[in-house]
């Protein structure tokens, strides 16, 4: 591949203050002719320099070039999307973005829009990477991106705090937000009791709904504060709607004996050891029993679950290097929006260097009812090096969550046979007598 | 001249809907001022009752 090719990012198309491309390994954005008295406003406030350094906005170098300015920064590994956050990640997210724009306001700045896709995580904590969203703060300019914010950020929290399941992932269907109107018709009449929901959503909405013009309002900064404020102290109190308690304690009642499971780890950490990657991904990984080993073997740690409220507890650890991410990698987020390149799939984003599996095919093979050769294919898209843990059918939690109608064949040879077609096995250990084997295998290709 | 650019939609009625709420919300974090050092003061009697 030529380095030096210059790849514009298709996301970045909505933006007229610039354009975002990537070059050598890095990140630019030209600051278009449009936007360039406003970015020398911003730039001689040193508010772009304040926000670096008290760490809300993403580092970027300013490389003058005959006049035409361009900014340089790193390039982040792994980009995720606000519909793969979990509840956890969703509010903090909103609560940055709120003390962004207090702090941009502060210093005479003003943020042009509200989009949870301009943020991204670093170890766990909120970083702002769209520099050309910071604008010149007007006087008595009411906040435009206000609707924006309640759309994709409060909207996704509260259907999260008053109903079951991660409602962030309606943003992969709504790209732009959920709608107000849609909000306010979900929300239960409980809702109307938080002033947060009654006022930024449902009256709100109404208000949208008469249509009143939008004309010369005049709105002195501090009620723009007020307003940051009041949702900043409701999103603070908001919490998940009754977390499933499904996986939470799973480590309680790990289906080893203390010696299986020392054997499991000391496998699984021997294997681990004897290379560093660059991307890990931990499908499954209810506690992630070997974060901690894989921190200091790995530039990034991608740990999925398909449980939001496991994804939670995860994302509250804040270890460095691991991001949680409430993925099902039997349905992985696919290409979306514009041209179906303004957002990417997972596939095209996560490509790590090793998968760790451990007890997830059998639920996959029980909750999906993907057949042993799909289940092979689905890894081999996925890993390079894999390290798997095979649960036999006469295994207990086999037993226990077991789908009696689903008919397709189940067994360690047909596992061996499907997986050999992608993958050589390189070792294979035995962690619990006749029931549960740990694999180690390479993709063929490599 | 500077132009402030705008690439998203502010919404017809947000930004008239905003300066009503901006006076609610001020009145909610009155009262909550207010009402915070009213409990105040009762719990720090209560402590003194107790003693």
């Amino acid at each position: 591949m030529n380095q030096n090719n210059k790849s514009i990012e298709p996301s970045s198309f909505k933006d007229s203050a610039g354009f975002v491309y990537y070059q050598n390994g890095k990140v630019y954005r030209d600051v278009l002719n449009s936007f360039l008295l406003n970015y020398n406003a911003v730039k001689s406030k040193g508010i772009y320099n304040s926000l670096i350094e008290n760490k809300f906005l993403f580092p970027f170098k300013e490389l003058n070039e005959n006049g035409n300015i361009r900014l340089e920064s790193e390039k982040i590994a792994l980009i995720t999307y606000p519909y793969e956050w979990g509840f956890q990640q969703m509010k903090e997210g909103a609560i940055f973005q709120l003390e962004l724009i207090e702090k941009c306001l502060n210093q005479g700045a003003m943020l042009k829009d509200a989009s949870p896709f301009n943020i991204q995580f670093i170890n766990g904590n909120p970083i702002f990477i769209d520099v050309l969203s910071i604008d010149e703060y007007v006087s008595d300019k009411p906040w435009q991106a206000y609707k924006q914010f309640c759309e994709m950020f409060l909207a996704p929290l509260l259907l999260s705090a008053y109903f079951p399941e991660n409602w962030n992932k309606e943003l992969q269907i709504n790209l732009e937000g959920i709608s107000l109107k849609k909000t306010a018709a979900l929300l239960p009449l409980k809702a109307r009791l938080s002033s947060l929901a009654l006022i930024h959503i449902i009256w709100h909405s109404k208000f949208q709904m008469k249509g009143k013009g939008s004309g010369e309002v005049k709105m002195p900064k501090q009620k723009v504060l007020s307003i940051l404020s009041h949702l900043k102290m409701g999103i603070k109190e908001l919490k998940k709607y009754s977390p499933s308690k499904q996986w939470t304690n799973y480590q309680q009642q790990l289906p080893y004996t203390t010696d299986q499971f020392q054997l499991k780890s000391d496998t699984v950490k021997q294997w681990i050891n004897k290379s560093y990657y660059k991307l890990v991904l931990d499908i499954g990984a209810n506690h992630s029993l070997f974060v901690n080993h894989l921190q200091y073997r790995a530039d990034d740690i991608l740990v999925i679950d398909n449980d939001d409220a496991v994804v939670d507890s995860l994302f509250k650890e804040k270890k460095e290097r691991v991001s949680a991410l409430h993925v099902d990698i039997s349905l992985p987020s696919p290409a979306l929006g514009l041209l179906l390149n303004e957002r990417k799939s997972f596939t095209e984003r996560v490509r790590p260097d090793l998968t760790l599996a451990l007890a997830v095919i059998h639920h996959l093979f029980h909750s999906r009812n993907i057949p042993m050769n799909r289940l092979a294919e689905l890894f081999a898209e996925y890993s390079k090096e894999l390290i798997i843990e095979f649960v036999s059918e006469n295994d207990e939690q086999f037993q226990l969550i077991k789908n009696v109608n689903n008919k397709h064949p189940y067994n360690k040879n047909l596992f061996e046979e499907e997986f050999e077609k992608y993958f050589s096995i390189d070792k294979v250990v035995e962690v619990k007598s006749g029931k549960r084997f740990l694999y180690h295998m390479f993709t063929k290709t490599q | 001249m500077m132009k402030h650019l705008l690439y998203i939609d502010p919404g017809s009625g947000s930004m008239l809907f905003q300066l009503l709420v901006a006076g609610v919300v001020g009145f909610i974090a009155f009262v909550k001022m207010y009402w915070f050092k009213i409990k105040s003061f009762f719990s720090f009697k209560k402590k003194d009752e107790s003693k």
